[in-house]
């Protein structure tokens, strides 16, 4: 079988920027960067998982069949992620949040898709219902029945 | 080994080469319903850090830092070795994929143990969630929250782990029969990539549970 075997030094090297990159990462974590902290932490962790992806896991020498379907499930996490946090992230029903930036978040709008941009009323019953989830939370029992 | 049958190949594959991507693709197949099935409990996990950020980030500091390094090293070793152990069937030596294969069960046993004495610490010190949590800070409901997907993530992780191990005790069985070859070696590759995806996994978790809170 015409299979690559790939030489054991590439493993070594790889393996070495692997405790690198968790030594920086560790490192980064202890200086405070603000919002910055997560997206550095993720993109270290991004750039880890892209090593052993490209050099454990072979995809470096992979057949393009393997590689595409492996960005369509990559590019279908993305649109999970994107697509909940931007729900999340502009619905204005968050309780604990004061009223003026329950009113920003409410405020959100793309521009050009200003028409288009739904506002939840505040006596809506989404709103209500997570009215009484984050008073659950707030409140200290977690578990909001 | 000339001497021995080249490795079947059944009826549906044109040749050895076909027969062997059709498995890598299948494998990657299921590895991508996994980053699925993790990408949905990792996304629950964003919402809420991005809703309680700071309350997340104080309960990141109920975690052992040490211990969570500790076990990212052992699991980037372990992927280091399982890459070796494929490297080994490749090359033909049924010694080194021994060698190789039984020092990713003992990482993997490692990684497990250290686990287990984590969630040890987390009874002992009332960090469980439900009835026994004990921590009576501020916004206790939500360092509970904090751990109860501390416990769902890593206890999923280590669900695969534990599969990962009992899939490599095979593989060693059957290598010491010395049953992978030149151009026969797709359990031990196809093992690999799960084993690899495991780490991939808590490449992620580490930053994302432990790190948050030490600035």
């Amino acid at each position: 079988m015409s299979h690559f075997v790939i030489p054991a030094s590439t493993y070594r090297r790889t393996f070495a920027i692997l405790i690198a990159l968790t030594a920086a990462t560790i490192a980064v974590s202890l200086i405070d960067l603000g919002a910055w902290n997560p997206i550095v932490a993720l993109a270290i962790a991004g750039t880890k998982a892209c090593l052993v992806g490209l050099y454990f896991m072979g995809l470096e020498w992979a057949s393009r069949l393997v590689r595409v379907s492996l960005l369509v499930s990559i590019g279908g996490v993305v649109v999970l992620f994107g697509g909940v946090l931007n729900d999340d992230l502009t619905r204005g029903t968050k309780t604990y949040l004061p009223a003026e930036e329950r009113a920003e978040m409410r405020s959100f709008t793309v521009k050009g898709l200003d028409g288009l941009t739904p506002s939840v009323p505040e006596e809506s019953a989404i709103f209500q219902r997570e009215n009484e989830w984050n008073s659950g939370l707030t409140s200290g029992t977690a578990d909001p029945g | 080994m000339a001497t021995m049958q080249p490795h079947p190949v059944a009826h549906q594959f044109d040749d050895a080469e076909q027969q062997f991507e059709a498995s890598t693709l299948g494998m990657w197949i299921f590895l991508l319903t996994e980053v699925m099935f993790f990408g949905g409990a990792l996304v629950a996990y964003a919402v809420y850090f991005v809703t309680f950020t700071d309350a997340f980030e104080d309960a990141s500091n109920h975690l052992s830092l040490g211990l969570g390094t500790l076990n990212t090293v052992i699991l980037l070793s372990s992927s280091f070795t399982m890459a070796r152990a494929v490297h080994a069937a490749q090359v033909e030596s049924s010694a080194h994929q021994v060698r190789w294969l039984s020092r990713t069960i003992l990482l993997g046993g490692a990684f497990l143990a250290v686990k287990g004495y984590e969630y040890t610490a987390k009874f002992t010190e009332g960090l469980v969630p439900g009835d026994a949590f004990a921590f009576a800070g501020p916004q206790a409901a939500q360092h509970e929250l904090f751990l109860s997907f501390y416990f769902a993530l890593t206890g999923l992780h280590a669900v695969h782990m534990v599969i990962g191990v009992g899939i490599l005790a095979v593989l060693l069985l059957l290598a010491r029969r010395g049953r992978f070859r030149r151009d026969y070696f797709t359990p031990v590759e196809m093992s690999g990539l799960y084993w690899h995806f495991v780490d991939l996994v808590w490449i992620f978790l580490f930053p994302m549970l432990y790190l948050l809170g030490r600035h």
